[in-house]
């Protein structure tokens, strides 16, 4: 737990930030309650997020960039007080959020996007009384709770005939669109969106994607989107934040961090994305081998095991997270140079600029 | 709880009709309806329908066979026959029925409970529905008539609090499945309170194969009834019941086996109603089946 | 020619209480051994239905017309036994998520062998060997051990691996990848991608890819279908569907695709509109309501295919040679 002491301490830069996260960890331990009871030794925990540290400025984008089993989703659960947090300060809106109320007060002035469009709406609640639900927990007076319904269903480009439907009869993308609604319904200054376009079409994900842009200019929400795809993140962050195993490993401006990425495994994850133009073929993976378990992280730095460029170092010596040029940090002992021959090693890194060229 | 009112009153219910005419789609059943609906119209309208006092004693006319006044025949006392099987039913049903209706409200309320609340809590609970469950049936319920003493109210007791803990259990282990679904953590979010989130989102949720599991015990309620009934442990003798009157039976099953007879159809019929009923509602409500109907 | 494929204005459609679900209409496609194919297209463009038509597994309220001609034979023709046995030896089928293809309780290993079962003049030991084999093709190194595993103590790119195996080891003259990389993370989807390319090298077999990602049908595949709403619409090249799309869908699919743009758009492309009714198809040709380029024709007669240079094809009154 975080030491009283340092609490008046948090950096000064991040006084303006709507959403600051300072080391935060969440973790998961193995063994029932019985087998706790029983075993005296503390059994082995492990952080499935570990000494995250971000922050997310007033009407601000950021992207949440990783591979499954990276702590991505789990971060952003942790934010909002869904995960008990096993160290680590979140500050919000300039106070800091430690007690349960306040991250009920925080929620209520955030919202989530879930994964699952269909999954997330109560099943048997029609989509009327799902819009409404959030203003009715919080008491706001509602002369007419269907007009109400029924302008945020205007305000996401839905019928208003839609309020007497329920869930699973509509579409993943229509599910999609009340989910923002009802995160919207409250206009909330923070959305957390996990995996907006999870299961979309591609000409149903711009749709979706264009609706949370209009209504982020028109109502000013910062958003914190979590996703593992990049090709539709680069048209919608600001910032980008690459995770690995739990910890951050590169942060920075999007358009940055795509035209030269500084760590390795961001470098790798761009080249791995295969692009749709057949004269544009990649020529070999990225990168081998498999994403390595939280539960048996390897030591140093935990990208050595699948790093093209790792060092007899990076297997003992664990390293930093630093600041290299304005707003992009990075963890790695050996950060590609901005556009330098480093580059080369993962040949076809910046392959769509190149390719524009050709 | 204002705001959980609030929130189930919206709009009119569709799916009541397509649910009827789906279930009315099987013949099983269909049969199953009409069986039902006819026992607990001959239970409602009993004293309407049968043709003489249940009670009323005629040792005159005793063990009777059954002929144009007396269409099922008298008992060993005289009494109607017809009469005491229509009044059995509603004997029979209404223990039944309002037995597994207690046992089903607790058993859902705790499941719910125990399945949402903390740890503890169902750590708790879960270890009183399974010494419970524990108890022979039987024995419990010699154990409560020796200090209730043996009757209706008795028998509902004994049946309740014997059938409860594995509804509970059902309903916890449904409960814990949807604990961590989306939109419970969505509900959460939005700072629903745990009753509105337990009442409005799990509730509606988990509660289909509790039903299915109530209508298929009714029929095993009704037996229970018959058997204590028969033992002498149930009903208390002057009001008729299907258990008193087979037991009756029995004991002048030479010289008037219809007595038998008609004591155990009506057991039967209601068993087979009930249980056809429950595989019916089963069918429709069961979500893998549920899948290849159109939505 | 042997081993080809060619399926000839295939219709296929689901007898539902709702009335007929024309899922496929008038589909043409061929293939030739050692080309890879791809067919892509959208949620309910009738992809999957074609993968079950292909493999002979299509529900018992589908009814199919048309001919689907492996080999020069019709394989709606054959009788129920040889369907199955083509079914285990000449068309093999790598499904979206592998965990559901293998059975839980029982180790890789054991399945690999009962994957031969076929092969009735191998012994146990040759059919291990086999696999060892097999799975070093793969990219799996510790074979020997890996064939003691279960299916859930792999990983979801280990799992494909071992499904591309399982379905190479009939030695099929037909491999059918459905989606093979949807249920993968981008660092093992590209893995994939690698290993199905390589394999190409000393397989001689035909193999078709669907996917709804275009980025992993260019990276593929030699010649690609382009399907929307149960049609073919576009076929061809695949340099002639990415850089020569003809067909209205074609283009605005492809201009869909925010992997195609490397600067960030304020606005993404969509498709405006939604899929016809599959139960109740649009007279006409079935993109015309969401079409820019539509014009009178094409709401009252089917569009024909209207060959291009080479195999390129597209279904559009628009498009002329």
């Amino acid at each position: 737990m975080s030491s009283r002491a340092q609490i008046q301490t948090l950096p000064q830069s991040r006084d303006n930030a709507l959403l600051a996260v300072e080391d935060l960890s969440v973790t998961f331990s193995r063994g029932s309650l019985f087998s706790r009871l029983i075993n005296p030794l503390p059994l082995p925990s492990f952080n499935v997020v570990d000494g995250v540290t971000l922050s997310l400025a007033e009407g601000e984008t950021l992207g949440l960039v990783g591979e499954s089993g990276s702590g991505k989703t789990t971060l952003a659960r942790a934010i909002l007080g869904l995960m008990r947090l096993a160290a680590g300060r979140i500050a919000f809106a300039g106070s800091e959020v430690r007690t349960p109320a306040d991250f009920r007060a925080m929620r209520r002035r955030s919202a989530m996007m879930f994964q699952d469009p269909v999954g997330s709406l109560s099943p048997r609640l029609r989509i009327g009384t799902l819009l409404t639900e959030p203003a009715v927990i919080q008491g706001v007076p509602m002369p007419d709770r269907r007009a109400a319904a029924k302008a945020l269903l205007a305000l996401v480009g839905l019928p208003a005939a839609f309020v007497d439907r329920f869930p699973h009869e509509l579409s993943g993308g229509q599910a999609r669109r009340v989910g923002v609604a009802r995160a919207l319904a409250m206009k909330p200054r923070l959305l957390l969106a996990d995996e907006p376009t999870a299961g979309l079409d591609v000409s149903v994900q711009g749709d979706v994607l264009n609706l949370i842009g209009e209504l982020k200019r028109e109502l000013g929400f910062a958003a914190l989107i979590v996703t593992h795809n990049l090709a539709v993140i680069r048209h919608v962050s600001d910032r980008l934040a690459i995770m690995y195993l739990g910890r951050l490993v590169e942060t920075g401006p999007t358009r940055e961090v795509f035209a030269a990425p500084l760590h390795p495994y961001t470098a790798t994850l761009i080249r791995s994305e295969p692009v749709p133009d057949p004269r544009r073929r990649s020529f070999g993976p990225a990168v081998r081998g498999e994403i390595p378990s939280v539960f048996r992280r390897p030591s140093g730095c935990e990208f050595h095991t699948r790093c093209p460029i790792a060092a007899e170092r990076c297997r003992v010596d664990p390293p930093a997270y630093r600041a290299m040029g304005a707003g992009r940090m990075v963890r790695c002992h050996f950060p590609l140079s901005q556009g330098g021959q480093e580059l080369g090693v993962l040949s076809g890194t910046s392959r769509n600029e190149k390719g524009k060229s050709t | 709880m204002s705001s959980v009112a609030e929130a189930s009153l919206s709009t009119p219910a569709r799916r009541r009709l397509p649910m009827l005419g789906a279930l009315l789609a099987d013949p099983f059943t269909c049969v199953a309806i009409v069986l039902v609906a006819g026992f607990l119209v001959t239970a409602a309208f009993a004293p309407w329908i049968a043709p003489y006092s249940p009670l009323k004693i005629d040792v005159l006319h005793k063990l009777q066979p059954p002929s144009a006044a007396h269409w099922f025949g008298t008992d060993h006392l005289g009494r109607d026959l017809l009469s005491r099987v229509i009044y059995g039913a509603r004997t029979a049903l209404t223990i039944a029925i309002v037995s597994v209706a207690i046992a089903g409200a607790i058993g859902l309320l705790l499941g719910l409970i125990a399945g949402y609340g903390p740890r503890w809590l169902d750590a708790m609970l879960v270890l009183t529905f399974d010494s419970l469950n524990s108890l022979p049936m039987i024995m419990f319920a010699l154990a409560i008539i020796t200090v209730l003493g043996a009757g209706t109210g008795t028998l509902i007791v004994v049946i309740a609090a014997t059938s409860f803990p594995s509804y509970a259990r059902l309903i916890r282990a449904q409960t814990l499945a949807l604990k961590n679904s989306d939109y419970i953590l969505a509900e959460r979010l939005i700072d629903a309170s745990a009753a509105r989130i337990i009442f409005i989102h799990l509730l509606p949720n988990v509660v289909g194969p509790l039903i299915i599991l109530l209508s298929m015990d009714i029929p095993v309620v009704i037996m229970v009834e018959a058997g204590l009934s028969f033992l002498g442990l149930g009903v208390r003798p002057p009001t008729p019941s299907w258990g008193s009157i087979l037991y009756d039976g029995y004991t002048s099953i030479r010289s008037a086996p219809f007595m038998v007879v008609f004591g155990g159809l009506p057991l039967v019929l209601a068993t087979l109603g009930f249980t056809f009923l429950g595989e019916g509602l089963r069918d429709y409500l069961d979500p893998r089946l549920q899948l290849r109907r159109p939505s | 020619m042997s081993g080809a494929l060619a399926v000839r204005d295939l219709s296929v459609r689901y007898e539902t209480a709702q009335g007929a679900v024309h899922a496929l209409r008038h589909v043409d496609i061929e293939a030739s051994p050692g080309e890879v194919v791809g067919i892509v297209g959208e949620s309910g463009c009738g992809k999957s239905t074609l993968v079950t038509a292909l493999a002979n597994l299509l529900p018992a309220n589908a009814r199919a017309d048309g001919a689907i001609l492996y080999d020069g034979v019709d394989l709606a023709g054959l009788d129920a036994r040889r369907q199955r046995m083509l079914r285990g030896d000449e068309i093999a089928l790598i499904g979206q998520d592998p965990m559901t293809a293998f059975n839980p309780v029982l180790t890789i290993g054991d399945q690999l062998v009962d994957f031969q079962h076929h092969r009735r003049d191998l012994g146990r030991a040759e059919k291990r060997a086999r696999i060892v084999a097999m799975l070093g093709r793969v990219g799996i190194s510790d074979a020997e051990r890996r064939m003691k595993s279960y299916p859930h103590e792999l990983s979801g790119g280990m799992r494909q691996r071992v499904a591309i195996a399982a379905a190479l080891l009939t030695d099929p003259g037909l491999l059918i990848a459905d989606e093979p990389t949807t249920a993968l993370d981008v660092t093992m989807e590209a893995q994939i991608i690698h290993l199905l390319r390589e394999l190409r090298r000393d397989y001689n077999g035909i193999v078709i890819v669907v996917s709804h990602h275009l980025g992993v049908i260019a990276e593929l595949c030699d010649r690609v279908y382009v399907m929307y709403a149960g049609e073919v619409v576009e076929g061809g090249d695949v340099d002639a569907i990415f850089h020569g799309a003809r067909h209205p869908y074609t283009r605005a699919l492809l201009a869909c695709d925010p992997a195609g743009f490397p600067d960030r758009l304020e606005r993404l492309p969509t498709i405006p509109g939604s899929l016809p009714s599959l139960t109740v198809p649009p007279t006409g040709c079935v993109y015309a309501p969401r079409c820019e380029r539509a014009f009178a024709p094409c709401g009252l007669a089917e569009p024909r295919p209207v060959p291009l240079s080479g195999s390129h094809m597209a279904r559009c009154h628009a498009v002329s040679a």
